[in-house]
């Protein structure tokens, strides 16, 4: 019984071992950026005017641009950007390039889509603190807009159209032709041999685990704090702490987030849905010690830390 | 009448309207032919199932594969979702979404879909760190062994037991992540406890690593039986069984439209039939209708017409009565004016009548006297002879001579020589007055003025010649060519006035010279006819057929009345008589009177 219990036991490891073998060779968990879509011109004319158009906000104080700022990486540099009303928001700025790509937005995953994302954005009371009535009348008072929208739309301005225009803009927003998309694309020479040692550490320590696929990250939730209590550490607990607990109430979605995108990670500090992470170092030492539940290596870190400025994707032609 | 028009009309046009509305809808249920967008709702279907299947095997492949790219489990879902909108457009058109069973299999599938997405979500999430450590584990284990190995063996049998110890861990572990039972839960955490003892036995620098390998095989022990558990339940959901079951909802939907289209194309066969007949029956009725209009129009145009003859004839009646009436009007006017000519004349002739009677007793005295004075004055010349003889014996001669010189004073011889000549003139004379007396009487026939009476005519027309005598004779020589005339029954004064008005008539169409009348008589027969001719100016063609109409004249005003030749014409038709003429211009002009001799008067 013994004997053919290690049997059984030894077939199981072999079995699990071609596996293990098997997923190195296939493909690769990452995937290069897809080419920006071709969208109808009218309507992400539309979508970049409302973008940045300020009277998306109750007291045209705020667009999107305010905190999606293009120019320093689709977010701002601040931990907490302030709403319409001047108050910091509970939760950092995320970028909005390539959030097309993500398969749900916001920290706690709310939204599925962008048009969704939109809509929730105009009317929270903290960020933009409008409501789309107010928001669709301001638009279709502007003949220009209005113009805009009958040519773009059947229906002209309406809630729907405007929203789909700003999703439609934002679809635009890839940054393609980053050091290591060009790597994937073929163009193995690109990369250093610490960067490509990165890239061998970040799979090794499994940050690949959770930042992969395309976006390399933004396509799981994830608990923050698998091996450690991130929060307890921190301090000063606030409700958006919670994260996907407080969209589904459920206990096993408590401190749960979207993963975020590592794309352009290297120009969008502060990190986490805190913006308690003010470099990329503080960033990869958190992750490390709660997700990952392993000590790197100086070396290895510093690896990680040059691989990670490889996914910095250009826009318009120039690097973020 | 009007109303019960309405009324009417509004019935057929409802009755029109509910026909072709029952043609329409048989028309559109037996025309749904759905078949199109059942076999592409079942393909979606299909499709969806495809992303299902697709989607798990992905998850089957991420349980078993570390550095697992996720995208493929986040793409299916998108895909099913869209396919999931392109069906629900689809199905939207077959309107059987408000049945009770199709809403419980779409809010089965959407559920079922929902759950899954949710365990999907979660597995992910226990996937990736379960995975994670995992592939970390013979790492962290060979960590530990080579750092035991480089430990100076003091108690070999003890270290070779911790080394033992945590390769078993390892492997409890790895084969716990095969297969997930109790017993290997609580081997393993009897080998965490043995760890954690060992850890106690090694120096310090082995608590960081054998710390990070017991959170990690915590981490598994923890993980590896919810994520077995997150597979029992996607397992568990029954997307596939629910999309079976939406296809043969599908299937038997179609299968129920398609019969029911069936029955609809019978019903509209059926009802198309209806209709024809019905079309056809309405078409006869039109026919006969129709021919029954056309009958009524037929028959009203021939009462039309009828009618419109009869106003013709009323009409014509109506113009000859007219006529007729305006005929008498003028008749009755020229009869006046006849009459009032004829008692002109009539008063005239009375008058002369009158006078001539008067006339005739002094003719009388006057003519005896002078016959008296005849037969006195030749007894007084002989006397006055004797006288004479005796005168030469007187004596004293001077008485002789003064008597001699007297009688040539007084020119006796020239006195007895006329006065025998005076007293013939003067018996002439009077004789001649008395034959004017006459003719005159003649003429008017006073005593008989209106009376039937055998007449002759010659005799009358002398006395006619004889009145009108003065106004002849310095215009027209008169030639007679009488043949003996039988006496005529007739009103004579009438006659007589014929024969003036002709003869004063041909008198005035002489020109400035002097032209000649002819009178002309002759019996034929019962019929006698008398013609007056003269050479003058002629009448016109186009005034020769009114001559005879009252008033019509080409006289002066003054010189005629107009009616002498229209009261001549009356005159003869009352003898029962014609009366023609012949003219021609600048020749002449010829009228002819015949007249019956006999007048069969009736009563």
């Amino acid at each position: 019984m013994p004997i053919a219990r290690s049997l059984r036991q030894l077939g199981a490891v072999l079995a699990l071992l071609p596996a293990v073998a098997l997923a190195q060779t296939v493909g690769g968990p990452l995937s290069p950026l897809p080419p920006v879509p071709e969208l109808a011109a009218e309507r992400v004319e539309l979508g970049r005017r409302l973008f940045n158009d300020p009277r998306l906000s109750s007291d045209n104080s705020l667009s999107c641009a305010s905190c999606h700022r293009l120019d320093q990486g689709g977010a701002d540099n601040l931990p907490l950007s302030p709403g319409f009303d001047g108050k910091p928001l509970p939760v950092n700025t995320p970028s909005v390039f390539n959030a097309s790509l993500n398969a749900r937005q916001f920290w706690d995953g709310r939204a599925q889509t962008l048009e969704e994302q939109a809509h929730l954005v105009v009317q929270s009371p903290a960020e933009m603190g409008s409501d789309w009535q107010v928001v669709v009348r301001r638009i279709a008072d502007d003949p220009d807009y209005r113009a805009g929208f009958a040519r773009a739309y059947d229906q002209g301005v309406d809630e729907h159209n405007v929203q789909n225009a700003l999703a439609t803009f934002q679809r635009t927003l890839l940054t393609p032709g980053s050091r290591f998309d060009r790597y994937l694309q073929g163009d193995t020479a690109i990369l250093s041999t610490d960067e490509k040692y990165g890239y061998q550490r970040f799979q090794e320590y499994g940050c690949i685990a959770c930042h992969q696929g395309v976006n390399i990250g933004g396509n799981m939730l994830q608990k923050f704090g698998v091996l450690g209590d991130y929060f307890k550490d921190r301090g000063n607990p606030t409700p958006a702490d919670l994260g996907r607990f407080n969209v589904t109430g459920d206990e096993e979605d408590r401190h749960v987030f979207k993963v975020p995108s590592l794309r352009n990670v290297a120009v969008t500090a502060p990190y986490f849905h805190d913006g308690s992470a003010a470099t990329l170092e503080a960033a990869v030492d958190v992750m490390f010690r709660y997700q990952l539940g392993r000590t790197p290596s100086d070396e290895d870190k510093a690896l990680i830390i040059q691989f990670l400025k490889t996914l910095t994707g250009q826009w318009q032609g120039k690097p973020l | 009448m009007m109303l019960t028009r309405r009324r009417s009309f509004l019935l057929l046009a409802t009755s029109a309207a509910l026909l072709a509305s029952v043609l329409v809808y048989l028309y559109l249920m037996s025309k749904a032919d759905e078949s199109d967008t059942y076999a592409q709702a079942r393909d979606l279907i299909r499709q969806i199932k495809q992303n299902d299947s697709q989607w798990e095997n992905e998850i089957l492949k991420a349980r078993t594969t570390i550095n697992y790219n996720y995208d493929p489990l986040v793409s299916p879902l998108v895909e099913m979702k869209q396919l999931w909108r392109a069906f629900d457009n689809i199905e939207a058109h077959h309107r059987h979404a408000a049945t009770p069973a199709w809403r419980a299999a779409y809010a089965d599938y959407q559920q079922a879909l929902e759950d899954k997405s949710r365990w999907v979500e979660r597995f992910k999430s226990h996937n990736a760190i379960l995975r994670n450590s995992l592939a970390f584990l013979p790492t962290a284990a060979d960590g530990i062994q080579v750092q035991l190995g480089q430990l100076d063996a003091t108690d070999t049998l003890r270290l070779h037991s911790i080394a033992t110890d945590t390769y078993d861990l390892m492997l409890s572990s790895l084969e716990f992540a095969q297969m997930t039972t109790d017993d290997k839960a609580a081997d393993i955490l009897v080998g965490l406890n043995k760890l954690a003892v060992n850890k106690e036995r090694l120096p310090a620098e082995f608590h960081g690593p054998i710390d990070i390998l017991s959170n990690h095989i915590a981490l598994i022990l923890r993980e590896q039986p919810r994520v077995n558990q997150l597979l029992e339940q996607i397992e568990a959901v029954a997307v596939a069984e629910r999309l079976d079951t939406i296809t043969q909802m599908l299937d038997r939907d179609e299968r129920a439209a398609l019969l029911i289209d069936q029955r609809y194309h019978f019903y509209l066969l059926v009802f198309s039939t209806l209709l024809m007949l019905l079309l056809l029956y309405m078409a006869v009725c039109l026919l006969r209708s129709f021919s029954e209009i056309n009958r009524v129009n037929r028959a009203l145009m021939g009462a039309n017409d009828e009618l419109e003859q009869r106003v013709e004839r009323r009409t014509l009646a109506l113009t000859q009565a007219s006529t007729a009436l305006q005929r008498e009007i003028d008749e009755r006017t020229l009869l006046e004016s006849q009459l009032v000519q004829s008692e002109k004349l009539a008063s005239l002739g009375q008058l002369a009548a009158g006078v001539a009677h008067e006339v005739n007793n002094p003719i009388g005295f006057v003519s005896s006297n002078l016959g008296a004075l005849d037969d006195y004055f030749s007894r007084l010349q002989d006397m006055l002879k004797a006288y004479r003889q005796a005168e030469i014996a007187i004596d004293p001669a001077t008485l002789s001579a003064s008597l001699a010189t007297l009688r040539t004073e007084i020119e006796l011889d020239y006195i007895l020589d006329d006065i025998p000549l005076l007293i013939r003139e003067s018996k002439d004379g009077i004789s001649r007055v008395g034959q004017i007396v006459k003719d005159l009487k003649d003429f008017s026939r006073v005593d008989s003025n209106q009376d039937w009476q055998w007449a002759n005519l010659q005799q009358g027309i002398e006395s006619t010649l004889n009145i009108v005598a003065s106004e002849l004779k310095y215009k027209a020589d008169l030639v007679k060519a009488y043949a003996p005339l039988p006496e005529v029954e007739c009103l004579p004064s009438q006659i007589n006035q014929v024969i003036m008005n002709l003869v004063v008539n041909a008198a005035q169409a002489m020109g400035p010279q002097r032209g000649t009348i002819t009178l002309r008589s002759g019996c034929e027969g019962e019929q006698v006819w008398i013609e007056v001719a003269d050479n003058g100016c002629g009448i016109p063609a186009d005034s020769l057929q009114k001559i005879f109409d009252p008033f019509y004249t080409t006289k002066p005003v003054g010189q005629g009345t107009g009616l002498g030749l229209s009261l001549s014409y009356g005159i003869i038709k009352r003898h029962r008589g014609e009366i023609h003429v012949l003219s021609e211009v600048g020749v002449g002009t010829t009228f002819r009177i015949e007249l019956p001799v006999h007048q069969t008067r009736a009563a």
